[in-house]
């Protein structure tokens, strides 16, 4: 008998091995060679995955969505945005993630532009991927000039139809360039209103009279590395936070803190965490949960140790808050986007807009009852699905050409229908504080919004595994680099051979050469633990400190 | 276009057709439930309108979603018919939201995918099915029949649907009763 050897038809060739329900398709990118690949999304056992198969390394499969039913929810929500009409890169087709910078095809404009403005540390955190590590070959240090810097703003500034007006100074560790206050001073002078300082907040520690000098020079707020509450998971400031809370709070500098989340890791500390901010929510406006994005090579088993989404993060926080922050009370970013939209309708004018994709981000707001000290979310005295709903409807009464103080004044009379008052924490006014934001643009009122309240976040950047390019197109958090040049974050650091380490590698100099330069050696500033020699420091909030085991006090 | 296509084919731009009202069980116990159904399709210029090449062009011009507002009130009839009484009334959304898609097996730029209430998104294949997700509705209700009391009963749906403008629409509305049903209670 002879073996014939035929071609099977299309829909007879192997499939990927995805079993389970279809949900999209995408395009993704090999996490080898970086090969553009269709890829398929796709549900199994109430959670989302992507599977994509490169011809050369073979098929990909990762989590990409903890839960199928808060994706649905969340999908619900998928908004476009307006894109920007000043791009610097033009582009006929689209090319992502290749040629960003940004392209005519992006779909965001910046919602938070991130200058780097230095790659030294005073760490050497194993698992960072973003400080120059002196010895390596063609380690570099990368440190744009005042000019440099005054024309990435520039770019920013220039964006139409929404000019960037939010800013990060990221690093390295920023804190170790002497003219950190020049910098803010410039940034603020160029025209951007919000400006935050992304630091482990070590030198504000040591140093609290620094935070009085960014304060004045404009800085906003200080959004510091926080990955636990205990010295394991937070290796890198459990000491040395709550003095740089302390700094800031007497400043008068705002905080949000960032751990970024890793399953077996951290991700048994959210509500730790969570719990921590609530004692200083006098000075803590923000946690900005990060689920981890996995970079370098690694096997899939060793990637399910590790990886966590969103749903994942949600879920937690619900179990380790006994309920207090609900799953429910979590929304994915652009669901902002009906507030915008009836913005731009009532003033005709475009609008600064948060529109990433929905699976890239989810928020909410937390309130502290003051007589009970349990958290209170939002959504529990606000429905805000039925006020999206309205606002979508207004929006369409007004683009239909109705009269706009007419809309103005159903929307004042219905307002109070979505919130139930008596359970709304004491101090606010929700209903006048939306009023004024809404139809009369006081932003003023905004702050009271903060009133013993924090911001929840959660932002989960993409890495090779679970790249998707329908996520990447929407991205609103993006890099200026000094070739003029406005970056996606997801480009910037997932692919970072076309990107950062090329651009810095570009703009920067050898670590000899710095040392020369600057006439100290690249590890002088390498911190050397001085906060944490003895014990803990009275109320730090930690798992080892008195206070945490005792009832929660407030500040 | 839209005024066009009305003189042209002398139709309404919509019309709410195809509508089906049941009720299970038509005779009931005072404790039992009743389940009705109200089924129905808009027609007309707005759902043949509703096809990739206009999304497209409303994507460009930054007008990305369209979204349909239903009410479907079942009504107790009484002899004189203004005196018709609510027994439910339902309002619900659904937005056919425009995206760049990024489907390789799509030949085109601009897709659409079906939003339902801010609860579940669909993703048609097809120009048809994404009309028929928007356009085509099923609805049920539960009613005690103790919320009618005994007796005999003519009830109906009444069904209204509403939308804003758009590039491929003018804003409108369409209404439309179904047939009658008779419910005994016992």
């Amino acid at each position: 008998m002879t073996l014939v050897e035929i071609e099977l038809p299309q829909e007879l060739q192997p499939r990927q091995t995805q079993v389970g329900r279809f949900i999209r398709r995408t395009q993704s990118i090999c996490p080898e060679c970086n090969r553009i690949l269709p890829s398929t999304i796709f549900e199994r056992e109430g959670k989302v995955f992507m599977t994509k198969t490169c011809v050369e390394h073979g098929e990909t499969e990762e989590l990409y969505f903890g839960s199928y039913d808060m994706y649905q929810k969340f999908a619900t929500y998928w908004s476009d945005g307006k894109g920007t009409h000043a791009p610097n890169v033009p582009i006929e087709s689209c090319a992502c993630p290749a040629n960003c910078g940004l392209c005519s095809n992006h779909l965001s404009h910046t919602g938070l532009a991130n200058i780097i403005i230095t790659n030294r540390c005073d760490l050497t955190c194993w698992y960072c991927f973003f400080y120059v590590k002196k010895g390596l070959e063609g380690a570099y240090v990368y440190e744009p000039g005042i000019d440099q810097i005054r024309e990435m703003v520039r770019v920013l500034k220039a964006e139409r139809p929404v000019p960037g007006n939010s800013l990060q100074i990221t690093g390295g560790e920023p804190t170790l360039r002497a003219d950190l206050p020049e910098i803010v001073r410039i940034i603020k002078e160029e025209g951007v209103d919000h400006i935050q300082l992304n630091t482990n907040g070590i030198n504000l520690a040591l140093d609290p009279g620094s935070a009085f000098k960014l304060r004045d020079a404009g800085l906003s707020n200080l959004y510091m590395s926080f990955d636990g509450v205990t010295p394991r998971t937070n290796p890198k400031n459990h000491w040395e936070a709550p003095y740089a809370i302390e700094s800031c709070r007497k400043a008068g500098i705002g905080v949000a803190l960032v751990p970024t989340v890793i399953k077996n890791i951290n991700d048994h500390e959210l509500g730790g965490i969570l719990r921590f901010a609530q004692r200083n929510i006098d000075v803590v406006r923000a946690i900005s949960y990060q689920p981890v994005s996995l970079t370098g090579r690694m096997k899939k088993q060793e990637r399910e140790k590790y990886r966590i989404t969103i749903p994942d993060c949600i879920e937690r926080i619900e179990e380790q808050t006994d309920g207090e922050v609900p799953k429910d009370a979590w929304f994915p970013v652009p669901s902002c986007s009906p507030v915008t939209h009836f913005i731009e309708a009532f003033t005709k004018r475009p609008q600064y807009e948060l529109s990433i994709h929905f699976a890239c981000g989810a928020g909410t707001y937390v309130f502290e009852d003051k007589e009970t000290r349990k958290l209170v979310p939002i959504t529990s005295f606000v429905d805000l699905k039925g006020l999206f709903e309205y606002l979508d409807e207004k929006t369409d009464e007004l683009n239909s050409g109705s009269n706009k103080y007419l809309v103005a004044a159903k929307f004042m009379s219905k307002l109070n229908s979505f919130i139930e008052k008596d359970k709304q924490p004491a101090g606010l006014n929700l209903a006048k504080l939306l009023v004024g934001a809404l139809l009369k643009h006081d932003y003023s009122s905004v702050g009271q919004f903060h009133i013993r309240s924090m911001f929840l976040g959660m932002m989960h950047f993409q890495d090779k595994y679970n790249q998707d390019e329908e996520r990447l197109q929407r991205c609103d958090i993006h890099y200026l680099t000094p070739d003029m040049r406005i970056i996606p974050f997801c480009s910037f650091n997932v692919i970072p051979e076309w990107y950062r380490d090329r651009i810095q590698k570009k703009y920067g100099i050898t670590v000899e050469e710095w040392e020369k330069k600057n006439g100290e050696k690249l590890e002088a500033r390498l911190y050397r633990g001085t906060l944490r020699r003895g014990k803990h420091a009275d109320g730090c909030g930690c798992n080892t400190s008195a206070v945490h085991i005792e009832p929660i006090t407030g500040t | 276009m839209q005024t066009m296509a009305q003189k042209g084919r002398r139709e309404p731009w919509a019309a709410i057709e195809k509508i089906t009202f049941s009720c299970s069980p038509q005779r009931a116990k005072l404790d039992e439930t009743l389940a009705l159904t109200v089924g129905f399709q808009v027609n007309g210029g707005i759902r043949r309108n509703f096809i990739r090449r206009l999304w497209e062009e409303a994507y460009d011009q930054h007008d990305r979603g369209f979204r349909l507002g239903y009410w479907v009130t079942i009504m107790k009839n009484r002899p004189v018919p203004v005196m018709a009484v609510k027994v439910k009334e339902d309002k619900f959304v659904r937005r056919g939201v425009f995206f760049w898609a990024r489907n390789p097996e799509l030949p085109y730029r601009v897709w659409a995918t079906i939003a339902t209430e801010f609860e579940t998104i669909l993703y048609p294949k097809t120009e048809t099915e994404a009309q028929a997700m928007l356009f085509d509705v099923t609805r049920s209700f539960e009613i005690p029949a103790s919320k009618l009391g005994k007796g005999l009963h003519t009830l109906e749906g009444r069904i209204r649907a509403k939308w804003g403008k758009h590039i491929f629409t003018e804003r409108g509305e369409a209404k439309a009763t179904s047939s009658s049903l008779k419910v005994r209670i016992e």
